[in-house]
């Protein structure tokens, strides 16, 4: 199962929905931090900050050809700190699985499905994502390749078809409070961006591993791109009132009324969740159960799957209360700090180990 | 004729030992062995002659039916009253027989007793001759078969209107017409151990791959079953998967279609007593084409196949929806139309999951019987179902007249596909869905049917992704899925199943007026 060969293309598309996800459901609630009319601001700062972190994590993979990240930490850090960086990027992964879990259910309660108890909701993503993670990568991708265009034309239709009551006057005045107030949430729009060192993993199942250093870049872009126009769109239509909205894309597919008769579409948007957090689900279900199996050095990775997904469903429910504390972590600077304190060292101390290597290498070499 | 003979030897399983053993040269004991063979069957002919002066015994072994009489007198009786008054021996009696005495193209040595008796049961003719252990059978067959006619289940307005029949040799010659490059191989199998019926694998040398050759060639030596009744038999015992409601094999009745798909690297297996004949590798998309897509200029192939995809996407999903809609989400409909609704089910004493389950059952009770009723009393069905059914329940306020719009267009929708099979796997996840959205609302139907694009992920056609190109997406195979380009844009095969040959046709056949000079 671990043995699964995709295409750049796909694993593209894999990181593209997951970071979609996240962004369908809460952006630009994600940056409360700042004035809306900053958003396409933040985001553009955002995905140009995040290109080149993500393409280090991509060129420490095509270093160690076959590796994971996991692996190669490892072979760079020893067995002992490895193996630590390895089960904290395993929690990582799985605490980005219980979060996208927990946006989920929180989100279909709270807009949709009020009645519905929440664990019905997250345990049937989950175990459709973990589902597709027990076929393999390769079905993961597929389904993701797939899925792309479904919610990409869903997302879409959400930005443009609200444009009767779009007022491009929200947009100004930008930059009001000068760059500073920038800040705080250009780091929250890196800081989910930072999900991406799953590509860490992703990348000795490419089949081309050194397309991956485009296409990473080409993931960020697309995702950054398609954020900022919701982002656009939102402040667009709401105004200063965006950053009081809980959902304010769900609330933009509300304002769709064309002809009298294509109106009220939330469920484009919902669509789009359910197969975007499948996805993630899939992805980061699979990530963490692979990162534990080559950090405890199992043989059979696949039977930690389900259990993985049911630790998910579990914890989504045991972390976070309810809707507003989800929000509360990922909104008030608690995420951003997470987030880019875990990835940042990680990929850092690994950086500084390979070019201490090379110039210990070197060193011997010359000698 | 080896190569057949070693074939049939080495995929037939026939287990009796009598059958096994080699033909004795005493006539009597191989007599009694036929006999045995054969018990008191009364369509079975065992007739001995004495030929020539020297009186050299001649058994004839046919069965009744099976064989064309007269063509028996011309090519075998004759010959042996005309020329036994010369036989000096059995054993020149043989050599002559065989070296072109008798006047038919298909006579073989025969050494055993299971080859002779395979002989005579396709039709043949068997000679044994008292003092030869050998025999000889000459293929004469003469039964009654139907005429290529247009196939009922897949007819077309513009294309050959001619379909398989049950006869196999029958329907690999009309392929032979369709294909006359000798590099199209039919390679036969026979299956079953009583029925040993004849099964023939189709493909274009140097276009088919040849993995997925092997890969069925081994799927079919597998098979050991008593007997095969139908194609679908074989599709059930070599598909890859056995539990998913969609079919992983493409069926057909058309030759068109079978030669279009082994020009496309496919493979196609024809087998002995039925017309459907099967093609392999098969994809979804293929499941939604008609030959007749190929055959109109390429804007209508392509309009009417994006209607069909939208219309199994329709029977999938409108009964699941609108239940969903009904019972969760109201305030998604348009103000008048959940009024109209609403007023049309004030009197409906049912919920709507209920209304709309015993309206799809009710529809699929029409259909089926409607399927299995002689043609005679047919209109009966309908007089019921369109008028004890449908206005007498919606006047008796047992269904609402917008639950019956909504299972008629879905009714409809649903006999827009082509092929038959992919149709049925819908109607059973149809129901699947509508339970999904009467408990869960939207979200199980788009839950339902994430769940599905994550098995159509998972499928697989000999090795060929089920949703090729559309997951993984091939960007030169989406030429001809959910939309068909003109012929001349088609320059290869599908990427993942014309492998060995991947080039179709040259390029820049785009016709265009000449051009003007000066």
């Amino acid at each position: 199962m671990f043995l699964d060969k995709i295409s750049p293309r796909e694993a593209t598309a894999m990181l593209i929905i997951s970071r979609l996800m996240m962004a369908t459901v809460l952006f630009p609630t994600l940056t409360e931090l700042g004035d809306p009319q900053n958003i396409w601001l933040v985001g553009l700062c955002g995905m140009i900050i995040a290109v080149p972190v993500i393409l280090l994590v991509v060129a420490l993979g095509l270093e160690f050809p076959g590796q994971t990240i996991i692996q190669y930490s490892q072979v760079l850090l020893g067995k002992f700190f490895g193996k630590i960086v390895g089960l904290i990027l395993v929690w990582y992964w799985f605490h980005i699985a219980v979060t996208s879990a927990a946006a989920l259910g929180g989100s279909l309660t709270s807009a949709i499905m009020v009645e519905t108890p929440e664990i019905v909701l997250i345990g049937i993503i989950a175990y459709l994502g973990a589902s597709a993670a027990r076929n393999g990568l390769e079905v993961m991708a597929r389904v993701a390749d797939n899925a792309l265009w479904v919610v990409l034309f869903f997302v879409l239709v959400t930005i443009i078809l609200p444009f009767d009551v779009m007022k491009p006057g929200h947009l100004l005045p930008v930059l009001a409070d000068g760059w500073a107030a920038l800040f705080p949430p250009v780091t929250s729009a890196v800081s989910f961006f930072m999900e991406f060192i799953v590509v860490g993993m992703l990348i000795p199942h490419v089949d081309r591993p050194q397309g991956m250093l485009r296409y990473s870049a080409y993931a960020i872009l697309t995702a950054g791109t398609v954020l900022v126009l919701l982002g656009l769109a939102a402040v667009m239509v709401f105004g200063p009132n965006v950053n009081n909205l809980s959902m304010p894309v769900f609330s933009l597919a509300r304002m769709i009324s064309i002809g009298r008769f294509f109106e009220r579409i939330e469920f484009i948007p919902m669509g789009a969740w359910i197969m975007c957090a499948g996805i993630k689900l899939s992805l980061f279900i699979w990530a963490a159960s692979l990162g534990l199996t080559q950090v405890l050095g199992l043989g059979q990775g696949q039977v930690l799957i389900y259990p993985m997904g049911a630790l998910v469903v579990a914890s989504s429910l045991l972390f976070y209360e309810d809707f507003l504390v989800l929000i509360q972590f990922l909104t008030r600077g608690g995420w951003s700090v997470y987030s880019l304190g875990i990835t940042l060292t990680i990929i850092l101390l690994l950086c500084a180990a390979v070019l201490l290597r090379r110039l210990l290498r070197g060193g011997a070499n010359g000698d | 004729m080896l190569e057949w003979v070693k074939a049939l030897l080495g995929n037939s399983r026939v287990r009796q030992t009598d059958r096994e053993t080699k033909l004795s040269s005493s006539l009597s004991v191989n007599r009694k062995r036929l006999s045995q063979a054969y018990g008191d069957s009364g369509d079975v002919i065992i007739r001995e002659l004495r030929v020539g002066p020297r009186k050299i015994r001649v058994l004839l072994v046919l069965i009744d039916g099976l064989v064309d009489n007269v063509l028996i007198a011309e090519t075998v009786m004759k010959p042996l009253a005309r020329r036994g008054k010369d036989w000096k021996s059995p054993r020149q009696a043989l050599q002559e027989l065989s070296g072109g005495l008798l006047l038919n193209v298909g006579v073989r040595v025969t050494r055993t007793m299971k080859d002779l008796l395979e002989d005579v049961s396709r039709g043949g003719c068997a000679i044994l001759i008292d003092g030869v252990d050998q025999g000889l059978s000459v293929v004469v067959p003469g039964w009654v078969q139907r005429n290529p006619g247009e196939p009922d289940t897949e007819p077309v307005v513009r294309g050959p209107k001619e379909g398989f029949v049950e006869c196999l040799r029958t329907n690999t010659s009309i392929i032979r017409r369709r294909i006359r490059d000798p590099r199209l191989r039919i390679e036969e199998y026979q299956i079953g151990r009583i029925s040993w019926t004849k099964v023939a694998v189709l493909y274009i040398e140097g276009v088919a791959s040849k993995e997925v050759l092997g890969e069925l060639r081994s799927r079919i030596n597998k098979i050991d079953v008593d007997g095969i009744g139908e194609s679908g038999q074989i599709e059930e015992l070599i598909e890859d998967a056995p539990f998913s409601p969609f079919p992983t094999i493409l069926r057909t009745e058309r030759p068109d279609r079978v030669s279009g798909g082994l020009l496309e690297g496919r493979i196609a297996i024809l087998t002995d007593g039925t017309p459907f004949a099967l093609i392999l590798p098969a994809t979804f998309t293929m499941f939604f084409t008609t030959s007749e897509d190929y055959y109109e200029r390429f804007l209508i192939g392509t309009v009417l196949r994006l209607l069909r995809f939208t219309s199994f996407f329709i029977s999938l999903v409108l009964p699941g929806s609108y239940v969903a809609l009904l019972t969760f989400h109201q305030e998604m409909l348009p103000t008048p139309l959940i009024l109209s609704i609403a007023a049309q089910r004030e009197g409906v004493p049912f919920p709507g999951v209920v209304e709309t389950f015993m309206m799809e059952l009710t529809f699929e009770l029409l259909r089926e019987a409607g399927t299995r009723l002689p043609r005679l009393v047919g209109s009966a069905i309908s007089i019921i179902g369109a008028l004890v059914l449908g206005d007498a329940a919606i006047r008796a306020g047992l269904v609402s007249p917008a639950m019956v719009v909504v299972v008629a267009f879905t009714g409809i929708a649903s006999f827009s596909a082509p092929i038959y099979s992919i149709a049925t796997g819908a109607r059973i996840l149809r129901f699947g869905l509508i339970i999904l959205g009467g408990t869960m609302g939207l979200f199980g139907v788009v839950a339902g049917l994430f769940g599905l694009l994550i098995h159509l992920c998972c499928l697989r056609s000999f090795g060929t992704p089920y949703l090729e190109p559309l997951a993984p997406v091939i960007w030169s195979d989406l030429k001809d899925a959910l939309v068909r380009f003109p012929w001349w844009a088609k320059r290869t095969r599908p990427s993942l199943i014309g492998v060995e040959d991947s080039i179709r046709q040259v390029s820049g056949l785009q016709p265009s007026p000449p051009r003007e000079e000066g």
